[in-house]
């Protein structure tokens, strides 16, 4: 091979575009998008499987196969999650809201392709961050102790309000139920259990992934089963409207949810143990408040779509960053992967940047040929899965059952989250039949631990005092009271205007 | 789509035949143990250090016993959920599980696990343990720590894994044997523990030497003084606690465990394959390369470890507990 020049970046560079290495990309990508695509399975779970295969790899080349499988599984996620309202990891709680809803308005192949675009977008975003900026944005990402954490928790708490979709009280009554559910389990300071019934699975807390896989995608299949005979409620054919390419107007629109999915998933990816399922669903909250038609947001919005995917994996580059500037897991993924880098002799710290230069180039080489690959696939296999959606209802009710089964077996290997999953479809049902949105009940359920546990830590070392002194809660709890109260005033003074002198939609900036 | 609905179903097919080939076969006496695959329950999710060790050492065992040696996750209530399972599991060497402290610690903290219904098979590795405080903390030495805290009850504060966790625990000893009071911050596992003593959020650290070291390589943090009998080879110039004057040593551990009742010859066949297997070059690699200390100890010296740990721990939990 012609050494063009003999910088570490263009070595870095090199050693990724070796043919071996590639075929590890191909192989990475083919298991990442299946396991996206399976409800249940996660990615953390593909990577740690994968990780005992690749140990004798080349560090290059196992790292290819890893970064690859968690590239892809962004990618693949999002198919269930708009065909039959699953999302395939939690990374894609967002999608559901709007990626659904267009399913059923028979576009469930633009909603497709769209969330394709977005999520390349979002995960080019985030390379880039990695690429330029690593080394200070970690530094960033230290800032964030426990009152940090806890005021960042509070503002994603604030979202409940926003995916209500209007039911504001029944909204909150669901995320209630969710911070409720959320207090099952261990005492995260003292250890004492808490509501656990004598169920020794309960000790660990209520799992997460078993019910989100009830309350969408179980309920939703509940739900048909039961309307059916009254209205055909049947997901149609995408072929019905034909389009399956956004055009040059609609992609004008979602340049603005793009770039706040961008920028809002670049920076809750940078803190440490926060990952894309809630940054999905910031962002999608975000693009509401600045979006035009905010009305359809969760009723089939593109670009609710649109920001929720980009924003969810453009935590991946800041989850990168975190993990390798600073050798704290940026999320679960990332805390499996750096095993596996210690074995090769690759030590994730502040060191390693000026260290091993060409390694960051050759991560940054893997995850963008993985991001441009795994979009060309999936805009060519879309058809083929939008296809399932043709198969009569009967059959595809029984085929999403038993994904949703085998996919939540397989977390754990245990029967347990199976009926966890039962159970929490059933709740999900009655939730959504009397309308009571399953958004904030989830959101409760992540968000709930995080924010007790950290304001307990914070309390701990130096009482309330430790949150009021730091800059970064106090301008992150300001946020938080700035998005509960400045909508509703602003809706007032929008009424007292059009009462005083026509309408004047006023211009919205958060 | 139709290759890929027909590879799943092959993908059934194969997996259909599988279970079927696994609960053929079911008799088969001690001598000729091992007749049929052998089941290796991992209580931990996939990835920790713990399934790594699994899944590093069960080729290692295949190829001492000759047999398939098959791991599986089953995580859950701090690694109760499985070792529930294996205590119902018949008694012949066949289901197996990892074993870490928890085994003789978890009763202490209201959960149904006797170390009396296992049958450790032996100790895998080990991972000494250490006090590391920010680098640019005031404190030079242990001595320091502990005269700060002499000096200011309860406001010195460490960060730990949990409590009730085998580094929780110690810290617990520490206190005792100082005469001290700390303030505990428990996190939700190592890392996390470990980053925030990096970044200053609490006053040290106490963890494993090999958890620390990143950030002690990256200038965040600095080691006090080891928890263990001598200097640590890799560290010479850090004292150990005990030269400070506190006799305190801890480390984790990983093992594996039968149900109690396996045969005493299916034990130490399965112990005398474990025993080699940790000597294999390949196993010392991966586990070296982790930070860790790969050790054995066969089961009998495990069995009675097993018991030292609990009455080693009980106290400290309950002092934990009690605040």
């Amino acid at each position: 091979m012609i050494q063009i020049a003999a910088s570490p970046v263009t070595d870095g560079i090199m050693t990724v575009l070796q043919v071996d290495t590639l075929l590890y990309i191909g192989l990475g990508i083919l298991v990442g998008m299946l396991v996206g695509a399976f409800p249940g399975v996660t990615a953390t779970m593909a990577v740690a499987l994968a990780s005992g295969f690749t140990l004798t790899l080349e560090p290059i080349q196992g790292l290819a196969v890893l970064l690859t499988i968690y590239v892809a599984a962004q990618f693949g996620d999002r198919v269930p999650a708009i065909l039959i309202n699953t999302p395939g990891t939690p990374a894609s709680i967002s999608t559901t809201f709007d990626g659904y809803p267009l399913a059923l308005k028979g576009q469930a192949g633009l909603a497709l392709t769209t969330s394709a675009f977005g999520s390349a977008f979002g995960m080019l975003f985030g390379i880039l961050i990695l690429a330029v900026a690593a080394v200070p944005l970690s530094e960033f990402a230290r800032q964030f102790g426990p009152p940090e954490m806890f005021a960042l928790v509070v503002f994603g708490l604030t979202m409940m309000v926003g995916v209500s979709s209007g039911r504001i009280l029944k909204g909150l009554a669901a995320g209630a139920f969710g911070l409720l559910l959320a207090t099952v389990g261990r005492d995260p300071i003292t250890g004492d259990a808490r509501f656990t019934l004598n169920v020794l699975e309960l000790n660990g807390g209520v799992p997460f992934i078993p019910v989100i896989i009830g309350f969408f995608g179980v309920a939703e299949v509940l739900n048909q089963i039961l309307t059916r005979r009254r209205h055909l409620h049947h997901v149609k054919p995408v072929t019905q409207l034909g389009q399956w390419m956004p055009g040059r107007k609609l992609m004008q629109r979602l340049f603005k949810p793009m770039g706040i999915g961008a920028v809002t998933g670049s920076v809750v990816g940078l803190v440490p143990a926060v990952g894309g399922d809630i940054a999905g669903i910031i962002a999608w909250d975000n693009a509401r408040k600045v979006s035009k038609h905010p009305e359809e947001f969760g009723k089939g919005s593109l670009e609710g779509l649109t920001a929720g995917d980009t924003s969810s994996t453009a935590t991946l580059g800041g989850s990168v960053t975190t993990t390798m500037a600073l050798g704290v897991p940026g999320d679960s993924v990332m805390a499996v992967m750096i095993g596996s880098m210690m074995i090769w002799g690759i030590q994730p710290g502040p060191s390693l940047f000026s260290s091993r230069p060409d390694l960051v180039s050759s991560l940054v080489t893997i995850m963008l040929i993985a991001t441009i690959l795994t979009l060309g696939l999936s805009l060519l296999r879309m058809r083929g899965m939008v296809k399932l959606l043709e198969l009569p209802s009967h059959y595809l009710w029984v085929i999403i059952l038993i994904f949703c089964m085998v996919g939540t077996y397989s977390i754990n290997n245990s029967v347990f989250d199976v009926f966890m999953m039962m159970i929490f479809g059933a709740v999900g049902l009655f939730m959504l039949r009397f309308g009571f949105p399953a958004g904030p009940a989830v959101l409760g359920l992540i968000l709930g631990p995080l924010a007790e546990a950290n304001l307990r830590r914070a309390l701990i070392t130096d009482g309330w005092a430790s949150v009021f002194t730091s800059p970064i809660a106090l301008v992150l709890l300001a946020i938080s009271v700035a998005a509960l109260v400045v909508p509703p005033l602003r809706a007032q003074l929008k009424r007292r205007k059009a009462v005083g002198a026509g309408a004047d939609p006023a211009k919205v900036s958060s | 789509m139709k290759t890929l609905l027909k590879s799943l179903a092959v993908g059934t097919a194969g997996l259909l035949a599988l279970t079927g080939c696994a609960s053929g076969s079911n008799s088969s006496s001690e001598a000729d143990f091992p007749a049929q695959d052998i089941r290796l329950t991992v209580p931990w999710a996939a990835g920790g250090s713990g399934d790594l060790t699994a899944r590093t050492i069960a080729p290692l065992l295949e190829k001492e016993l000759g047999v398939e040696v098959i791991v599986e996750n089953k995580p859950g209530a701090n690694g109760s959920v499985a070792y529930n399972w294996l205590k119902d599991q018949k008694p012949d060497g066949y289901n197996l599980s990892m074993m870490g402290v928890e085994v003789a610690t978890l009763q202490f903290q209201d959960y149904d696990i006797d170390p009396s219904n296992y049958a450790p098979i032996g100790q895998g590795l080990a991972g000494p343990g250490a006090i590391a405080v920010p680098v640019d903390s005031p404190y030079q030495s242990l001595k320091d720590l502990v005269a700060d805290a002499k000096a200011n009850p309860g406001k010195v504060t460490y960060s730990s894994p949990g409590v009730g966790s085998v580094w929780d625990s110690p810290a617990q000893g520490l206190q005792e044997l100082a005469g001290i009071e700390l303030t505990s911050v428990p996190f939700d596992g190592s890392a996390p523990a470990v980053a925030a003593a990096a970044a200053g959020d609490v006053d040290f650290s106490i963890d494993a030497i090999g958890t620390q070291k990143n950030q002690v390589d990256a200038g965040k943090l600095r080691y006090l003084a080891m928890l263990t009998e001598e200097r640590d080879p890799k560290n010479p110039d850090v004292p150990t606690a005990k030269e400070e004057g506190i006799d305190l040593q801890n480390a984790s551990w990983v093992g594996i465990m039968a149900p109690a009742g396996t045969p005493e010859e299916v034990v130490s066949k399965l112990s005398d394959a474990m025993g080699k297997a940790v000597e294999d070059p390949e196993y010392k690699k991966v586990i070296e390369g982790s930070n860790l200390v790969p050790t054995f100890k066969d089961a009998e010296e495990m069995t009675a470890f097993l018991d030292e740990e609990a009455d080693r721990y009980g106290p400290w939990i309950k002092l934990a507990q009690g605040k």
